[in-house]
């Protein structure tokens, strides 16, 4: 009989407890931060100037700070992800820069934070509270999704990664295609739910009942203190619970 | 007002949420491709689904009518992790579309994935893509996401889509309309029905299928 002390500590999550086979596993763990760029939750930035209220698409950046400190401390992978385009806008589609002057927050266009959704402006930084450290990979992509025309899976693949944990902006955008592309892909995924945040609350509650749907379709959910206290046993300052 | 517009110029689905869709303002339905997400494990036993799988198959025989190429969607078995509940889908139903159509199978939820369904798109020229089916919230959304980063045109044809809650429904259609349309726009299938029928010089393209 196995003795349940012995057991790998796995994240009480919703529907399942993740990962749903309970290898945890810092060289098979890779965390994953989707845009947390000014553009999206910075003034002057994108999201801001399609008029979207900053406040909901900066929620998740404490918590996600402190599961970044402790991630790092455990020594699994980090990945951050930026959106952007070339200046000459050449990897821009015709119907996503048409879309977004609709709005009035045209790509390219000149703003408060540098021309909107531009790569190497100011805009298109990642916020100093979970910016990235020497070693830590930073993915550029064109689109939503992180495995699109990037080399995401390639990395994921040669370093072994199987299981991925998400933060990131927004939750139903970018986090949720990438998510479900992740999961098409056989990666075994969590979702933290104070880590990440979008621009209309009811999207945000539908993008985390769209992952927990059908016994967990996309993977899995939890809240970031879920994580740590996993992680504060495996950093050996905490003791699992009887 | 009209719901849709016939012009010299072009056409568009007028009513589509939250713009007139394409947006170019040239719809041809020989550059259209209709994406009917029918794999079984997403038909959930609903009463809208039936009324659902009947617009469906209108749509198709539309698209096809007017030179645009049906493309029927399917997934191999997804890897679940083990001991979560199956997959609550009702018993197996038929596939609603009864137009000429292209079987398509993919490795995953989003249609891209794992198959040859980008090749043939490009192929063929179509831009503009309808997307609708079983699975609102999942291969009809993954499918909808993955298409929009591949620059494609896309339409979701709400009312033609199985999903599993109404609520669901409601905000996998708000996920389009916010920002402008961030994943395209969205309309009912009778207005696109009808923009369809709506240009006699439509006829379709010589092709070849890769």
């Amino acid at each position: 009989m196995t003795d349940p002390s012995l057991a790998a500590p796995v994240v009480p999550a919703q529907p399942y407890d993740w990962p749903f086979d309970g290898a945890l596993d810092p060289a098979h763990t890779a965390l994953i931060l989707i845009d947390w760029q000014v553009d999206f939750c910075g003034p002057g930035g994108y999201v801001d100037r399609m008029g979207y209220d900053l406040n909901l698409t900066r929620a998740g950046l404490e918590p996600t700070a402190a599961v970044l400190a402790a991630f790092r401390d455990w020594g699994g992978t980090v990945i951050h992800t930026r959106e952007g385009h070339r200046p000459d806008l050449s990897d821009c589609p015709p119907n996503k820069l048409w879309r977004s002057k609709q709005i009035g927050a045209g790509i390219g266009d000149p703003g408060p934070a540098g021309r909107i959704l531009v790569r190497g402006e100011p805009g298109w930084q990642i916020v100093p509270e979970v910016a990235p450290v020497a070693g830590e990979i930073v993915i550029d992509k064109p689109g939503k999704g992180a495995f699109y025309a990037t080399d995401l899976d390639l990395i994921l693949q040669t370093a072994g990664i199987t299981h991925l944990i998400f933060t990131g902006i927004t939750t139903d955008v970018c986090v949720h295609t990438t998510m479900r592309e992740a999961n098409d892909r056989g990666y075994e995924c969590l979702l933290l739910s104070d880590c990440t945040g979008a621009t209309d609350t009811g999207n945000y509650d539908a993008a985390l009942k769209m992952v927990t749907m059908q016994g967990g379709v996309f993977g899995a959910i939890a809240a970031s203190p879920a994580l740590l206290g996993v992680l504060d046993v495996l950093n050996g300052r905490a003791v699992a619970p009887a | 007002m009209s719901s849709t517009q016939i012009s010299a110029v072009g056409r568009t689905v007028m009513s589509a949420q939250p713009y007139a869709w394409p947006y170019h303002g040239r719809l041809r339905p020989r550059d259209c491709a209709l994406i009917a997400c029918v794999d079984p494990m997403w038909r959930v036993p609903r009463p809208e689904s039936d009324a659902a799988d009947e617009r469906l198959d209108r749509l198709a025989m539309a698209v096809h009518s007017a030179g645009g190429l049906v493309i029927c969607l399917t997934a191999l078995p997804m890897r679940r992790p083990r001991g979560i509940a199956a997959m609550s889908a009702g018993p197996r139903v038929a596939n609603p579309v009864r137009a000429p159509q292209v079987p398509i199978v993919a490795r995953g939820t989003s249609g891209f994935y794992g198959s040859r369904l980008e090749p043939l798109l490009r192929a063929g020229g179509y831009t503009d893509l309808l997307v609708a089916g079983w699975g609102l919230e999942g291969p009809v959304h993954s499918t909808l996401r993955a298409a929009n980063d591949r620059g494609y045109e896309c339409l979701l044809v709400q009312d033609a889509c199985a999903s599993l809650t109404s609520e669901l429904a409601f905000n996998a259609c708000e996920m389009v309309r916010f920002s402008g349309g961030i994943f395209g726009a969205f309309a009912d299938a009778q207005d696109v029905i009808n923009v369809l029928a709506g240009d006699p010089a439509a006829q379709p393209k010589d092709r070849s299928t890769p």
